[in-house]
């Protein structure tokens, strides 16, 4: 049992395997339970607190498990969220998303294959607005909104989104698009395609994994960004401003309510992260690493 | 929009010998995406160092405005406040850098090394804090931590007899912010080194550990130096994610207690909207923000190119 060790890699058969005692191995399986419990905690509790009643919650002794468990801080929340919050958090993600999807490649093949002085200049432009901390320049969006109507607005929001979104997607197909040799776009060229031709008949199929992996990873960031959203609207909110304001201090907090809120704000991006674990990993590798 | 502009006329002579007008650019395609960034990113910035430079305050309609030089920088620079600010940032993203980039690393190792067929399965676990809401995170962390019916305070009091409120004192505060950030980008951390471990040869340890050296000591001179480039990688990208810190100042400690959680964002926030309406100085404070995300930014941009250099 000690000796599989590598067996997720693809190149573990021609490796030779580490001799490690069965103590070395059984100490490093326990050190890494232990670490993925502590890992997993917060979320666990998350998940406990949510199906607890409010007797159990408030508990001298942390109660581990939710025995039996009840379903009134999920019927509670169901029935007293602002379901608005929910659809228009729906509304901002779909329509940022989809601009940063359909742009964000086009962008990048342009950068990656049209050459000019200033690409790369233009690269750096482009992730540098994505880098930056929201907070660096919410006072001037707040008064420029503020002067054209959209402050607490939706579409001021999916403006906003899409500047953070568009040069994440264009950066991580950049990253990918480096990786692509050239020689099929020229063939294409040469058999009288166009550029664009080139790219809607070469590039795109061959890329479809690596935009959706951008994607999902541009879903996952948008329906949690909070400061944004917290700042620019006041009635108009999003989910995550909603959740945020269960979070009120007051003298007895209903910590059941908190945590069904909580849960529900997380499962679907907890969802798509597990569900589509490879592409995430992927899109990951490209954003951080891409030269 | 100058730059893109430009760019659209001059496109590529060498591979279209034919002269084009600028509507048969290629650059058109993308356009939109590149202006409508051009517009969203150049005038707010040009309009945040306007107000840096002159003094609007929303509750003095009846003040003159006018250009004040340095005198809004000075304000944050000078002052307690804006330096504690400051100061705290740099804190929050060293020290929840620091922690990823440890915990990354040897929690690479550990799914390496000993994960065997559930690597997978662990990989994905690791994965999920990165998915989950800043917002679900305060809240988890405000359940865990509240000092009557928080696991944490709990525990250590059945374990020490001590009754603590991790969130009531300055250092606790600051540590468990850390703790946040650190739970919720270190997954990166992982990801990336595992991915760098797992490409880098094993026959180099096997030599020293026949040559008599112990497996760890082969790894920390052999492996760490290959891993130093992706290393630097890591660090700097986890630097610059852990330094946007909102979610969990406003709402898990709302800065306190007193201001000792009170990060640039956070003072940026408050001194701006929330308790004041110093519009000036807090489009100062964006600058410097600014600023300091540009330089970390530009050194990660360094060294991801010196990391591919590397590794090819």
């Amino acid at each position: 049992m000690s000796a599989a060790l590598p067996l997720g890699m693809p190149t573990a058969a021609r490796r030779p395997r580490f001799r490690r005692g069965t103590l070395t191995t059984i100490i490093g399986r326990i050190a890494l339970a232990l670490f993925l419990g502590v890992w997993m905690l917060p979320l666990y509790w998350l998940v406990n607190t949510t199906f607890k009643f409010k007797v159990q919650i408030q508990s001298e002794m942390p109660v581990w498990f939710p025995s039996p468990p009840t379903m009134e801080n999920i019927d509670w929340v169901l029935n007293n969220l602002d379901h608005a919050a929910i659809y228009r958090s729906i509304r901002v993600v779909a329509v940022s998303v989809l601009f940063s999807v359909i742009f964000g490649p086009l962008m990048a093949y342009a950068l990656s294959r049209f050459r000019t002085r200033f690409n790369r200049q233009l690269e750096s432009w482009i992730i540098s607005t994505r880098m930056m901390p929201p907070a660096a320049l919410i006072m001037p969006f707040y008064f420029i909104f503020l002067r054209v109507h959209l402050l607490n607005n939706e579409l001021g929001l999916m403006l906003l989104y899409i500047a953070i979104n568009l040069p994440l997607t264009s950066w991580i197909m950049l990253a990918y698009l480096r990786g692509l040799p050239e020689d099929a776009e020229e063939a294409a060229r040469i058999d009288g395609c166009t550029r664009w031709g080139a790219f809607w008949h070469i590039i795109l199929p061959m890329t479809r994994a690596s935009i959706a992996a951008a994607g999902l990873l541009v879903t996952i960031l948008t329906w949690n960004e909070f400061f944004i959203a917290f700042v620019i609207t006041s009635s108009n909110i999003t989910f995550p401003v909603q959740v945020a304001g269960f979070l009120a201090n007051g003298m007895n907090p209903e910590y059941g309510h908190m945590a069904a809120a909580g849960l529900l704000l997380s499962l679907p991006t907890v969802l798509i992260a597990i569900i589509f674990h490879r592409a995430l990993l992927s899109g990951l590798h490209a954003f951080a690493g891409g030269k | 929009m100058t730059a893109t502009g430009g760019i659209a006329i001059g496109s590529s002579p060498r591979l279209a010998p034919r002269r084009r007008s600028w509507l048969r650019s290629p650059w058109l395609v993308p356009l939109p995406g590149f202006l409508l960034l051009a517009v969203l990113s150049l005038p707010p910035f040009l309009y945040a160092l306007y107000l840096s430079f002159i003094n609007v305050d929303i509750s003095l309609p009846n003040n003159k405005v006018h250009f004040v030089g340095l005198a809004n920088y000075a304000q944050v620079l000078g002052s307690p406040v804006g330096q504690h600010a400051l100061l705290i940032t740099l804190i929050v993203s060293f020290g929840s850098t620091a922690a990823a980039i440890v915990i990354g690393l040897v929690i690479a190792y550990l799914i390496h090394l000993f994960a065997g067929r559930l690597d997978g399965l662990v990989t994905v676990l690791v994965l999920i804090p990165l998915a989950v809401s800043p917002v679900a995170m305060a809240l988890v962390f405000s359940l865990m931590l509240d000092p009557l019916y928080g696991p944490v305070p709990q525990i250590v009091a059945f374990l020490t007899g001590a009754l603590i409120a991790p969130t009531g004192t300055s250092l606790g505060a600051l540590l468990t912010i850390i703790f946040v950030q650190t739970w919720q980008w270190s997954p990166l951390a992982v990801i990336l080194l595992l991915g760098g471990i797992k490409s880098l040869p094993i026959e180099p340890i096997e030599a020293a550990m026949i040559d008599g050296a112990s497996f760890w000591r082969a790894l920390w001179h052999i492996h760490l130096p290959l891993l130093r480039p992706l290393l630097a990688v890591a660090a700097i990208f986890e630097f610059i994610l852990c330094s946007q810190v909102f979610a969990a100042t406003e709402l898990l400690t709302n800065g306190g207690p007193g201001n000792a959680t009170v990060d640039l964002s956070l003072y940026i926030y408050k001194i701006g909207i929330s308790e004041s309406s110093q519009v000036s100085v807090a489009a100062a404070a964006g600058v410097i923000t600014l600023i300091l995300g540009l330089i970390s930014t530009a050194v990660w941009l360094k060294v991801a190119k010196w990391d591919v250099q590397v590794y090819q």
